[in-house]
């Protein structure tokens, strides 16, 4: 491998391999270290870019958001965290259908931002509060157009705690956290690839040959 | 005879695929059915009493299975042995020095039940619970894949959980009903029992069993 420096040629030796080697190793801690000590978003934080992103109508910024606010919800297992990623979900939802977003919805959408602006500036044991106001505003907006059964937020609650079960929370946590019964997270989840996704030690085959041995040996 | 500790979750697949027959087919062969008072709350007694009657039929069967004495419920003798057990789990993992609550105190009072009666035998289609059983390690890197943050593990509870959990085996509701398929459960659909068997696998992955289409697809492939 050879390193070009100011138009010269540089060889690799043992001297400035060790010197590359180093200097990456610097950069790792100190990338590692500002991860670790970069504070974590608070609900505020989120509620803010939250607003920001409503604004401007930009529905994939919102799906992105929910996945950092999901992660964070695992970490800091606070139920203000978990009502907040079901809201943003909503609210990506909202985003991605136009005949939400046309004019007749306009004055619902300004209030839904009105109501986002609000709780980002309460405090944190006023937020659970806020989050029901502005949920009664996301339904309002749902009645008005009822092609959605069962709801969008029941199905933000539902889709939510699925994440959150793929994550890695226990179906237990996650039915607790979300508010929701474990047969419709598992219901959910088994329609998708999330158990494709982490390959086990053991498998179907293997593990219908130790039941057999099981069932044979007692 | 052949014991087994269940989880509300094998049984949520079973009933809710029609196939809780596969369990009283399997009691013939020698199998018992054993499980903690809170897997009866979850999967019979709160859903009787829920508003929506989605999930109730399930209940009933399975409330029907628990009268005929086909699944036993047994209490667990010292409540609190399934608290300390939940707090050893969830302070295996750490994320930005927080420990990471993953496991509800359900799942842990039916693994302390099968350590407190012996039972070896664990039936269980809730994956976080099993990988923390039999590979603590994989569901590390999986939480560190998701949620994009270092993971500490908490060496002492590892060696105390892996102390406690020694020598279970897991089984899922799919491998039940696999061995049940060749011991005879489906015999009685004739030429159609190659399809019935791989239907039901199917049919039990989408009630929530924690089994991979590729898992189903390699077992159905050499039936």
């Amino acid at each position: 491998m050879l390193i070009f420096m100011n138009t010269k040629v540089f060889k690799p030796n043992e001297s400035n391999v060790t010197i590359v080697t180093r200097t990456a190793q610097n950069i790792y801690k100190h990338q590692e270290r500002s991860r670790i000590m970069t504070p974590p978003l608070t609900e505020k934080d989120f509620l803010k870019e939250m607003l920001s992103i409503f604004r401007k109508r930009n529905q994939k910024k919102m799906r992105k958001l929910n996945d950092k606010i999901l992660r964070q919800a695992v970490i800091s297992f606070s139920k203000e965290f978990y009502e907040l990623a079901i809201i943003c979900y909503v609210l990506a939802k909202i985003l991605s259908k136009p005949r939400y977003t046309n004019l007749m919805h306009k004055p619902i959408l300004l209030e839904i931002e009105k109501k986002l602006e609000n709780a980002s500036k309460k405090p944190k044991k006023e937020l659970r509060k806020e989050f029901q106001s502005l949920k009664k505003t996301i339904t309002s907006l749902d009645q008005k157009d009822s092609r959605y059964v069962t709801g969008l937020i029941t199905k933000g609650r539902i889709k939510t705690a699925a994440i959150l079960y793929a994550q890695g929370l226990s179906l237990g946590i996650a039915a607790e956290t979300a508010g929701i019964d474990k047969q419709e997270i598992m219901a959910y989840a088994g329609i998708t690839r999330m158990f494709d996704r982490l390959k086990e030690k053991k498998d179907l085959k293997q593990r219908l040959k130790e039941l057999k041995g099981v069932m044979e040996n007692d | 005879m052949t014991d087994f500790i269940c989880d509300s979750s094998s049984l949520i697949s079973f009933t809710d695929s029609c196939l809780v027959k596969a369990l009283s087919f399997l009691k013939s062969k020698g199998a018992r059915f054993f499980i903690p008072p809170s897997v009866l709350y979850e999967s019979v007694t709160h859903p009787l009493e829920l508003k929506m009657r989605a999930y109730r039929f399930s209940a009933i069967k399975l409330k029907d299975y628990i009268n005929k004495n086909r699944i036993e419920v047994v209490k667990l003798g010292e409540d609190n042995k399934r608290k300390q057990f939940m707090k050893l789990c969830n302070e295996l993992f750490y994320a930005r020095g927080r420990p990471l609550k993953l496991v509800h105190l359900g799942e842990a009072e039916m693994i302390m039940l099968a350590k407190e009666t012996g039972v070896k035998n664990l039936m269980m289609d809730e994956r976080t619970t099993r990988l923390i059983i039999e590979d603590p390690m994989l569901l590390k890197e999986h939480l560190q894949k998701e949620l994009r943050v270092n993971i500490m593990a908490n060496k002492n509870n590892l060696q105390k959980i892996h102390n406690i959990t020694q020598g279970m085996k897991i089984f899922r509701s799919t491998e039940i009903l696999a061995y049940a398929y060749e011991k005879g459960f489906f015999k009685s659909y004739g030429e159609l029992e190659g399809d019935a068997v791989e239907s039901a696998l199917y049919s039990l992955k989408y009630s929530g069993c924690s089994i991979g289409f590729n898992e189903i697809e390699e077992y159905v492939g050499e039936i």
